[in-house]
């Protein structure tokens, strides 16, 4: 018998994020999958999870046709009692359902969205008339992180320099080594940046492979890493007067003079303002007469004392001695001075790089953060920190530095706009234009009431389950599950299940059953991203352009590709003109309006991107063309990634946060809510007390991280990657530090309670001497609890769900930014 | 007269009756391309969506994707070739 083989250009979906693949098709069969060599974010390289992509094809307990549920009763416990229906069957009943629910009330549709590969198809409830989300895929992670990047670059995300940063401090973030933004490349480029010497110190409570890997492994207590930042703050301004002044003073508004109320002070024009010492005057921020900008000291203006933004700094953190962080942080006092005295020296503040002909600011030091640093009751602070101690050594958006990601294809140049006061347009918003104050609140994640946050979604557990305390005058009856795991993703499992039964109907677009698709009346099927399409780009460091997804082989069962699927819904639903026009938007099709879909018209997903490839590049590179070359990824030129705000200066002093929470608190006075706590908006960071630290009945802290083999764990099911899991004890149990648990009584394979307020897991124990005495850690790997599924009850630890030790309330809410805290307070026992 | 391009999203589409067209401006503000924009019942398209001198809370104006709230809301200047778009606060992308 003759062969037929052949390798296909696509695009990787075993995470967020989308590597270029080449798969091997042989005889119709998918056997191989690589990375593909001409895709320059990942550089032919792949992580486990990419290899493993064939498992999710043949999984042979994907949903292979439309269902709907028999069994008339829901619960963790309840089989759905599957029956196959037709497509038409599944679609007359859900558009149905939508054209009621559209003539009474959209918003009664709860939307839980977790597809990030294809984004645009976030925007399908919008094109509904939803306004809410109940997820907190993103939240979890970044919550905090996106606002602040937005505020500080115009970026979404941010990243060191991998090309030449020498010295990089990495806080509770897998960059580079185990997660976050584009694994495989990125593993790569943090492997070649070691190899021409760059130090690594890697700040975090567990020995990750990060930390592992690392030159130094500085064990953090969880949730106390902005003390550690604020700390080296001190050591560089108050024992080392060390600090890029130059740069504060010209580049930031550093020298801005604030006043007593925190606010920045203003001469007639409205005009904010500095002291020049050498004039020893007073003069607006963009006076051509200034010869220096005074970054301390104390002045007189109108009668009233009024210091420079960076005195006001200096002035907050002079209690924040490395002795006053040993105690919060338990790390060495000596090591924090050591570290801030490395990084500050390795920043070589002055010096200059010629790259491409033009000269930049070369500051190779740098912090990186994600997570693990800043997902806590006080992330929005916590990511302000981070941004400040890169500023003071003037290394934001320069080579060696830290650098802003965008979100999509974008340069962080393209980004950039003039703002107020003569910095750049602040950001916090990259997903959607911020919601105006609203009460009472139209969404059911209160979106209304975080003027610089990212959706809050778990807050549909306060919201939906206490309306009448939040004004709101409906309750969501039917939820759109896509791509997602509310209940097991989310924080605070029981409340998460009071949300589901609320529900009159559940819909669900997904490839597999999982935890909450158990609990709908309807499944539509997706393709696998090995039969489906887009045309994607998602927060690629260092690189940009776009990469195919496309069908390698014909869909091997009765599925749909979800955008297909969402324009046929829309289509019954009677919203395909609000649907195609808000691809227009969302899409950037608007741009080229000869591109743009006409109201009216059902398209299919491969004629949507053939629009959007030829809106982008022309009529030369259509999908035709990235069919055959399947991306346009490329190195960012330096000219791209460096000095991107020309004499635009960037918010040292987030007096933004403070002018937006002050509105906030006005605005929800006015309404009677009096209740809402807006000291979470400041304009610098501080050290506040946390319940997580002050909790006095729980003596240890529980933590939660990802592996490099999985996905969250949504990914658990895939039998090639369960297998690294329950085979690396790191991963495929509860860790706890060798001297603590046995000063507990406990021993290697015990089983064990883990309680918190909030709820408690049951699971194995593993002793290990590569994590913080005071703490207990959970891999994502163990926490899936679906019942009855083969590969997911080969892990002995199963149902280590962390999730259930966290609350899911405004109380553990930042307020700001909408983040919740991701640590918890527990105690431990043998089973 | 600057000419712009105006995309009108959801409910606003449905009240003016047209999704998306090039117009030339009789005036250099947002407050003027709005009172140029008709709704099938004749009125101003400022009765639709704005609250005094402000847009309601329930719609969004965005001038080459810039919220005008952030800005000079209502007299926030057009130019030659700017993109406006109306739409209902809805969020496009939600999460993060």
């Amino acid at each position: 018998m003759e062969t037929e083989e052949k390798w296909v250009k696509s695009a990787c979906d075993m995470c967020l994020h989308h590597c270029g693949i080449m798969v091997r098709v042989k005889n119709g069969v998918v056997v191989e999958i690589e990375g593909d060599e001409t895709n320059a974010d990942n550089m032919g390289k792949l992580c486990p999870k990419g290899h493993a992509g064939i498992m999710k094809l043949y999984d042979p307990y994907r949903f292979k046709h439309p269902v709907q549920r028999t069994n008339p009763k829901k619960g963790l416990n309840e089989n759905p009692e599957w029956e196959k229906i037709s497509w038409k069957e599944a679609f007359d009943i859900i558009g149905e359902r939508l054209r009621k629910l559209r003539e009474e009330d959209p918003r009664k549709l709860l939307p839980s969205i977790g597809d990030f590969q294809r984004l645009y198809n976030w925007a399908w409830p919008a094109a509904f008339g939803s306004p809410n989300m109940f997820t907190t895929v993103g939240l979890y992670c970044g919550g905090a992180y996106h606002p602040i990047n937005g505020i500080t670059h115009s970026a979404f995300a941010a990243i060191n320099d991998y090309n030449y940063c020498n010295y990089w401090i990495q806080i509770g973030s897998g960059d580079g080594f185990s997660s976050h933004l584009h694994l495989a490349g990125s593993i790569k480029r943090m492997a070649d940046a070691r190899m021409r010497g760059m130090k690594l110190v890697v700040v975090e409570p567990r020995l990750s492979p990060a930390a592992a890997k690392a030159d130094e492994w500085i064990p953090i207590r969880p949730g106390t890493d902005r003390a550690f930042v604020l700390a080296m703050a001190y050591v560089l301004i108050h024992e080392l007067g060390q600090y890029d002044a130059e740069f504060l003073k010209r580049k930031t508004n550093a020298p801005y003079l604030v006043g007593s109320d925190g606010y920045f002070v203003r001469d007639e024009n409205s005009c904010t303002l500095i002291y020049d010492p050498v004039d020893k005057k007073i003069k607006p921020y963009n006076d051509p007469s200034i010869k220096d900008y005074a970054l301390e000291g104390v002045y007189k203006f109108n009668g009233a004392d009024v210091k420079p933004a960076f005195q006001v700094l200096k002035d907050k953190i002079a209690e924040y001695t490395p002795e006053w962080a040993e105690k919060i942080t338990t790390v060495p006092s000596e090591t924090i001075r050591r570290i801030a005295k490395e990084f500050v020296t390795e920043a070589r503040i002055g010096s200059t790089i010629v790259l491409n002909g033009k000269q930049y600011p070369y500051r190779p030091a740098a912090v990186n953060y994600y997570r693990g640093a800043q997902s806590h009751l006080h992330g929005t602070m916590d990511n302000q920190a981070y941004k400040l101690i890169n500023m003071l050594v003037g290394n934001i958006d320069v080579p060696g530095g830290h650098l802003g990601v965008p979100l999509y294809h974008h340069t962080i140049k393209d980004l950039v706009k003039p703002g107020p006061d003569g910095c750049i347009q602040p950001e916090p918003h990259q997903l959607h234009p911020p919601f105006p104050f609203k009460y009472p609140p139209d969404s059911t994640q209160l979106m209304e009431w975080f003027p610089i946050g990212v959706d809050p979604g778990h807050l549909n557990t306060e919201t939906v389950l206490n309306p009448d305390k939040f004004g709101l005058n409906y309750i969501p009856d039917t939820m759109f599950l896509y791509h997602t795991n509310p209940l097991w993703n989310m924080p605070g499992t029981d409340k998460v299940i009071q949300v589901f039964q609320k529900m009159d109907f559940i819909f669900a677009l997904d490839i597999w059953e999982n935890e909450s698709t158990k609990w709908a009346d309807i499944i539509l099927p997706d393709h696998t991203y090995l039969e489906g399409w887009t045309l994607t780009i998602v927060e690629a460091p260092m690189v940009t352009g776009h990469v195919l997804r496309q069908p390698v082989i014909e869909p091997l069962y009765d599925t749909m590709d979800a955008t297909d699927i969402l324009i046929e819904l829309a289509d019954r639903g009677e919203f395909l003109d609000a649907w195609n026009e808000t691809l227009n938007f969302v899409l950037g099709l608007i741009d080229k309006p000869e591109y743009m879909l006409e109201p009216d018209k059902k398209y299919t997903a491969e004629e949507i991107f053939d629009r959007v490839a030829k809106a982008l590049y022309g009529e030369d590179r259509d999908l035709e063309w990235f069919k055959e070359h399947g991306n346009t990824m490329r190195e960012m030129t330096p000219e791209e990634l460096y000095d991107p705000y020309g004499d635009l200066r960037l918010h040292f002093y987030m007096e933004i946060i403070k002018k937006e929470g002050d509105e906030l608190k006005s605005n929800l006075e006015k309404h009677g809510v009096d209740w809402w706590d807006t000291s979470f908006y400041r304009p610098l960071p501080e050290w506040v007390d946390s319940p997580l630290h002050t909790e006095k009945d729980y003596d240890l802290y529980a933590i939660t991280y990802k592996s490099t083999q999985q996905i969250f764990a949504m990914s658990a099911v895939n039998p090639w990657l369960t297998d690294i899991s329950v085979k690396d004890p790191m991963q495929g149990n509860i860790v706890i530090n060798r001297r603590t648990g046995e000063r507990k009584g406990l021993k290697d394979g015990d089983w064990v309670i883990v309680k918190s307020l909030f709820g408690e897991v049951r699971g194995r124990i593993k002793l290990i001497e590569g994590i913080h005495p005071e703490v207990v850690g959970f891999p994502n790997d163990i926490s899936r609890f679906l019942e009855g599924h083969p590969i997911l009850d080969r892990i002995e630890s199963k149902g280590a769900h962390y999730n259930r030790l966290l609350p899911s309330s405004l109380e553990w809410t930042d307020r700001a930014s909408g983040v919740f805290e991701t640590a918890v307070r527990v105690s431990i026992e043998k089973a | 007269m600057p000419k712009v391009r105006l995309f009108l999203m959801g409910e606003v589409r449905k009240k003016v009756g047209w999704y998306s067209k090039e117009m030339e401006v009789n005036g250099n503000t947002i407050e003027d391309v709005l009172k140029e924009v008709k709704t099938v019942n004749g009125d101003g398209l400022e009765k639709l969506i704005c609250c005094g001198a402000d847009i309601t809370s329930d719609h969004w104006v965005l001038v080459n994707g810039d919220e005008i709230r952030r800005g000079k809301g209502l007299r926030t200047e057009i130019h030659e070739g700017d993109k406006i778009i109306i739409m209902p606060v809805l969020p496009i992308m939600a999460g993060g």
